[in-house]
């Protein structure tokens, strides 16, 4: 009973813990309160490793719109997430559901756990089985082995090392007791395998003493507790481990080349996160002042933000980027798009945008682009014929 | 203490290791070439179809009012195809497929077999009446917040196309081009004319 003791208080503090966990109290969560909680557990669809919650993408701006809808039409939380994922598929919750499939991922971690614990039970019930127990040893083992010990290290202990190595931990055995270094637990159980493993050998028989039968099962349990312990520390570790924020690698510590951040600025302006582009194309910017790329888009995506809010200073600063990259590389086509865009729809400098137009279809520019750019020439060459300006503004 | 055992050796087989060696090229020589195959035959980036959970189910409805103050409602369109295409002003690749999404309009807007609606996704719609006048198109613009979710969007451009009896047939994440939607059309009325006696 005392054994059990620790056991049965640390089950019962445990069982005490969950029944006062569940019973406490809580306020009614209001609907912000509510489309908060819900929107933690959506991924954002277009970031990594961000929530709807804390993501400022449009794509997140609008599932917590929906969120907010939904929870003021009366839905569920339960029935909120099943409207997510039937529409972006179960990928959009951060936290797998617990039932069909997902639930596997619960599952699997615990049954880990606890084949690891089990293997490592009969692992250690194994080692003390044959620290205790010993190997059963007969009355004509331990003369025989008492004779050969008698015998001054024993007949053909000359010839057999382990045998001589048996006889000699079994003299050291006896003074180690004698000294009080080793326990009568420990003393009997070593002095017994000893002894029958260098009665074996006395006997000429070869066999491997009983303490060191293989038991086929053995390495199978032992490989099992191994794998399930390695598999629930896995988890354990890609659980806790520290999340990406926007703008580091998956590495963390390595350097993302030039050619990977403008890839990336780019996709960002694609989800229309203008300002996250732009910090990427300063990045690349501080790194290489002379890169055209990347003076040119950071130009075009200040022009962009200046024309959203009607702000002359940003339009101007768009384009001193602009014509910084085509002073770093007058053959970069779509710099010259951009100016010409600028001059045209902006400065209502048409004019002064065919050259820079046709910089950008002479120039190699992508061919996707260049029935847009065509137009636009035809708009500034138009707009030149009839004395206008430049056509009106434009994105 | 002297606990310690002896261990018997015997003559060591590398035979197996080398087989394990042998087996784990095999592998990695496989799966180098698996994962080359596909890149190799993935489609470009132009028109990609991609999966979604809507596919071969009811379109979720469009509607709300378009730029010129009208209704509209994708409900209202049965009886022809609609490409239904998210987009922004502020997206370049938007501004690419501008052009590809007129010619296929203008096409179909004749023969009265197809049709295009766009749905503007966080957009002023200053700007996005600015776009349509600078750019043309004359296809219905709606404003409509609860379709982005409704329709799984994830970042613009992205299109869906719908068929004749108003089920999601094809979902593509990207640019279009005019050629790719003929195309996607093409596909869609043979296997729509197969599945009818």
């Amino acid at each position: 009973m005392k054994r059990w003791l620790p056991v049965l208080v640390l089950a019962v503090v445990m069982a005490g813990a969950v029944v006062a966990g569940s019973l406490r109290g809580g306020h009614t969560p209001t609907v912000n309160e509510r489309v908060l909680h819900i929107a933690k557990e959506v991924r954002c669809p277009t970031c990594e490793s961000l929530s709807a919650d804390e993501s400022d993408a449009p794509a997140s701006e609008a599932i917590r719109a929906q969120i907010k809808s939904q929870v003021e039409a009366g839905y569920s939380d339960a029935q909120v997430r099943a409207y997510l994922v039937d529409r972006y598929g179960q990928d959009i919750l951060l936290r797998p559901q617990s039932s069909g499939v997902s639930a596997l991922v619960w599952a699997l971690p615990v049954a880990g756990g606890v084949l690891g614990l089990a293997g490592l039970v009969v692992v250690f019930r194994g080692w003390r089985r044959r620290r205790v127990g010993g190997p059963a040893v007969s009355e004509e083992d331990r003369s025989l082995v008492a004779a050969a010990l008698g015998g001054q290290q024993g007949e053909g202990a000359d010839e057999d090392e382990e045998l001589a190595f048996l006889l000699t931990s079994l003299a050291d055995l006896d003074r180690e007791r004698a000294a009080g270094d080793i326990e009568d637990a420990d003393y009997s159980a070593l002095r017994d395998d000893y002894t029958a493993r260098a009665a074996a050998r006395l006997r000429g028989d070869r066999v491997v003493s009983p303490t060191r039968t293989r038991r086929p099962l053995r390495p199978v349990v032992v490989g099992a507790g191994v794998l399930a312990l390695a598999g629930v520390a896995g988890m354990a570790v890609a659980r806790t481990a520290g999340e990406r924020v926007p703008g580091q690698t998956v590495a963390g510590g390595i350097t993302e080349t030039s050619g990977e951040r403008l890839a990336r600025a780019a996709a960002l302006a694609g989800q229309g996160k203008l300002l996250d582009a732009i910090k990427l194309y300063d990045q690349v910017i501080k790194d290489d002042p002379q890169n055209a790329q990347a003076l040119a888009y950071r130009g075009w995506l200040v022009r962009l933000a200046g024309r959203s809010g009607s702000d002359p200073a940003l339009i101007d600063k768009g384009l001193s980027y602009v014509e910084r990259a085509i002073a770093a590389d007058p053959k970069y086509p779509d710099a010259h798009f951009f100016r010409g865009e600028i001059l045209l729809r902006d400065k209502h400098d048409a004019a002064g945008a065919i050259p820079e137009f046709e910089a950008f279809l002479s120039g190699g520019g992508e061919p996707d682009m260049a029935s847009l750019v065509q137009q636009e020439l035809d708009a500034a060459k138009q707009a030149v014929g009839t004395g206008a300006g430049g056509g009106p503004p434009g994105g | 203490m002297t606990a310690a055992v002896h261990e018997q050796s015997g003559p060591v087989d590398d035979r197996p290791r080398r087989r394990t060696a042998l087996y784990a090229a095999v592998a990695v020589g496989l799966t180098i070439a698996l994962f080359v195959g596909v890149l190799a035959t993935r489609k470009p980036a132009a028109d990609r179809v991609a999966p979604s959970r809507l596919i071969g189910r009811p379109a979720p409805d469009v509607s709300g009012p378009g730029l010129d103050g009208s209704r509209f409602a994708l409900s209202a369109q049965q009886g022809k195809y609609v490409l239904v295409n998210f987009f922004a002003t502020w997206c370049i690749p938007c501004v690419q497929e501008h052009p590809q999404l007129r010619l296929f309009f203008e096409r179909h807007q004749a023969a009265g077999d197809a049709a295009v609606v766009s749905v503007v996704y966080r957009d002023e719609p200053a700007d996005v009446r600015r776009f349509f006048d600078e750019r043309g198109g004359g296809w219905p613009v709606v404003e409509d917040e609860a379709a982005k979710v409704d329709w799984g969007v994830r970042g613009v451009p992205e299109s869906f196309l719908v068929s004749p009896d108003g089920i999601v047939l094809t979902r593509v994440v990207g640019g279009v081009s005019d050629v790719g939607l003929e195309r996607l059309l093409a596909q869609a009325d043979r296997a729509l004319r197969g599945g009818r006696p």
